[in-house]
């Protein structure tokens, strides 16, 4: 969070133009969570508005004295105090921000109170959605910048409008044939996972030490989700609208409160802290996004220092008199308010995520604790998906699901080729392949990843040629796609190797090592020390880095990144 | 005879009975093609064109697990069965 970290907001090539799920952003900077590269991606509209005002990429630099918001109208740019929206929820600071601006039409992104108090797992709001991992919210509090305002009324053109034409229908054309995406995913939205990979025994529970034991289908599956179900919302240029917005009913304390919450909450918010209360996670997700929070890292968090209440490493003076019991929906809820706040006592203690805590509680502690440099996991158990677990050892990010999400695992995808998926024999090809795909075809053009996955997997990189090439005029064929695919992950790499990162850095916490799961699907594996050595070996080899994971100078030549290789040289790396 | 316990989640629930989970028992052979010829059997047309396009190919999106391993890295519809087995079937999911 120092000063000469950058906040880098970049729209893809594809955003602003008519090419469907294309208006997505990423944000990137040195993440506070994991001191490695940090990426997050929002979608919404606040990505076309960037592009509409005449802007690709916005790079913040430096840091205000105090509190100021930036407002791009087109070509005017001005940077403004900040004082009077200070304090508010992010909720609160878009609906006054535009007032102030007089400029209803504004798209924002800001931060909240969590932002504000540096919590390491604070997000950036726009609408509704965050970019919402990796601490990207206290780089953006670091630097006192609270909002940033955009308002867009340039006409967007394509370099090649008939190529554009042809290359967007055939996208629409695979999009209607995907037997998953309107029929299901847009009814249904990510909240259909649950009963998935609850069915595979790998929906984690209790902070990961009862998968497979206890279900949480009939309270936060498919059909209490959609008794909750009160609409839709889509992004910018979408015709999926795979946002599901529910409403808490009943006669709880929650009722009325409304919000989105996707797959990872369910889990983070549910399973991970052994919550059954469905209309609880509504209002907790409602919560995160008021107070500029990512769900998942709380709610792992939350489950994390639940198991250590449990287990007597934190105590009722530690907790401020709260029983961090699992299945508490009243501590789990009230939790994010004290961590948002960074509150005296229990609030300190987790607003910086589950390795701050396990360094501060110590004895003994880290063989809970659920995160792979710093990021904690998603909502997969790794001991019943092996490729989809390499990739959390091996992202650039830490564990994180979307920088190589393994559909042939979760959902018995076929492409490349169907994979068991509690074998590790060739995993390590199988997850660079998967980081590649994602990186080109969804990160890089900022596509959204569930269209790939769902509609395009088979023409994934030909698309993102033709889509690319026909907005930008530039001539790119699936080759040249392979090869930014490749370039960034080693780009990547070394950013890490640079930060200090090593070969022991890729590994999972103890419980993945050693303890099998003990009911479900994914009855009695777990991933031993010697299979997680051999699919690092092959990820690495197909990589072509060295046995300790650093790039090879063949590998970084054949890409053009001679310069990094200089670099890593210089440092005795290569 | 052998038994297995049949699984299924959302949207193929209706076309098995209601069943998210049920035992079937079936004498003819041990495979995956076997078992499933018995739910046609129970289930009839509308399971089969839900599962089977045309030409009698397994649909695009439709997921078979057998002790939670995907058939299709086995040995797909031939891949043997024994008495005491899970099966678990998934209509086209996404997303996560
Ligand atoms: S599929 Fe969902 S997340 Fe993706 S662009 Fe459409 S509405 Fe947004």
């Amino acid at each position: 969070m120092g000063e000469s970290n950058k906040l880098i907001f970049a729209s893809g090539p594809l955003s602003g133009t008519s090419a469907p799920c294309a208006s997505r952003m990423s944000v990137t900077t040195k993440s506070p969570l994991t001191c490695a590269i940090g990426i997050a991606l929002s979608g919404g509209y606040f990505p076309v508005e960037l592009k509409f005002a005449g802007y690709d990429v916005l790079i913040i630099e430096g840091k205000s004295e105090e509190p100021m918001y930036i407002w791009i109208k087109d070509d005017k740019v001005s940077i403004r105090k900040a004082d009077k929206l200070w304090g508010m929820n992010t909720l609160d600071t878009q609906i006054v921000l535009k007032q102030e601006l007089n400029e209803q039409a504004a798209r924002i992104a800001c931060i909240g109170p969590a932002g504000e108090n540096l919590s390491k797992m604070a997000a950036i709001i726009n609408e509704r959605r965050a970019f919402g991992r990796k601490g990207v919210g206290a780089v953006m509090g670091s630097k006192n910048l609270k909002a940033i305002a955009i308002r867009g009324t340039n006409e967007f053109s394509v370099a090649n409008p008939e190529a554009f034409k042809k290359a967007r229908s055939v996208m629409l054309g695979a999009m209607k044939e995907s037997p998953v995406l309107y029929s299901e995913f847009s009814k249904l939205g990510t909240p259909m996972v649950v009963e998935a990979t609850s069915a595979m025994g790998m929906f984690p529970s209790e902070n990961y030490r009862t998968t497979g034991e206890k279900s949480y289908v009939e309270n936060l599956g498919v059909a209490s989700s959609i008794e909750r179900t009160s609409g839709n919302e889509h992004c910018y240029g979408c015709p999926v609208g795979c946002t599901q917005l529910k409403i808490a009913r009943g006669s709880s304390k929650y009722v009325g409160a409304m919000s989105d919450p996707e797959y990872e909450t369910y889990y983070s918010f549910g399973s991970q802290t052994g919550v059954q209360d469905h209309d609880s996670i509504i209002y907790a997700d409602h919560l995160c996004d008021k107070y500029g929070l990512d769900t998942m890292s709380v709610g792992v968090t939350i489950g994390f220092a639940m198991e250590l209440f449990e287990n007597g490493l934190l105590t009722l003076e530690d907790t401020n008199g709260m029983e961090l019991k699992f299945g508490n929906h009243q501590v789990m809820t009230d939790l994010i308010t004290e961590i948002a706040f960074r509150r005296e006592g229990i609030g300190q203690l987790l607003c910086d995520g589950t390795k701050v805590l396990a360094e501060k509680i110590d004895q003994g502690c880290e063989k809970y604790v659920m995160h792979v440099k710093g990021l904690e996991f998603p909502a997969y158990d790794p001991r019943g998906a092996k490729a989809h677990g390499l990739n959390f050892v091996t992202a650039y990010t830490g564990a994180d699901h979307n920088r190589g999400y393994a559909p042939q695992e979760i959902f018995g995808a076929p492409i490349p080729k169907p994979y068991d998926r509690f074998t590790p024999e060739g995993k390590g090809w199988l997850t660079k392949w998967n980081q590649d795909v994602r990186c080109a075809t969804a990160d890089c053009p900022t596509m959204c990843g569930f269209l790939i996955d769902m509609a395009l997997p088979h023409i994934a990189e030909e698309n993102t040629a033709a889509m690319v090439s026909s907005v930008t005029g530039l001539s790119l064929t699936k080759e040249d796609v392979y090869k930014v695919r490749e370039r960034v992950n080693n780009l990547a790499k070394t950013f890490n190797i640079t930060a200090g990162f090593t070969r022991a850095d890729d590994t999972f916490p103890e419980r993945i090592l050693t303890e099998p799961i003990k009911e479900g699907a994914s009855k009695g594996h777990y991933v031993s020390q010697d299979e997680l050595n051999m699919m690092l070996d092959d990820y690495y080899e197909a990589r072509n880095w060295t046995k300790e994971g650093i790039p090879t100078l063949e590998k970084l030549t054949e890409l053009g990144l001679e310069d990094v290789a200089q670099m890593l040289s210089k440092l005795g790396k290569l | 005879m052998t038994e297995v316990k049949v699984k299924t989640i959302f949207s193929l629930i209706e076309l098995v009975g209601g069943h998210r989970e049920q035992t079937i028992s079936f004498e003819t052979g041990e495979t995956v093609s076997a078992l499933i010829a018995e739910l046609l059997g129970l289930y009839g047309d509308d399971l089969r064109r839900r599962l089977f396009d045309e030409t009698g190919k397994v649909k695009h999106g439709i997921a078979l697990f057998l002790n939670g391993r995907n058939i299709f890295a086995l040995e797909g519809l031939e891949t043997k069965i024994n008495n005491g087995d899970e099966f678990l079937m998934f209509p086209p999911v996404g997303g996560g």
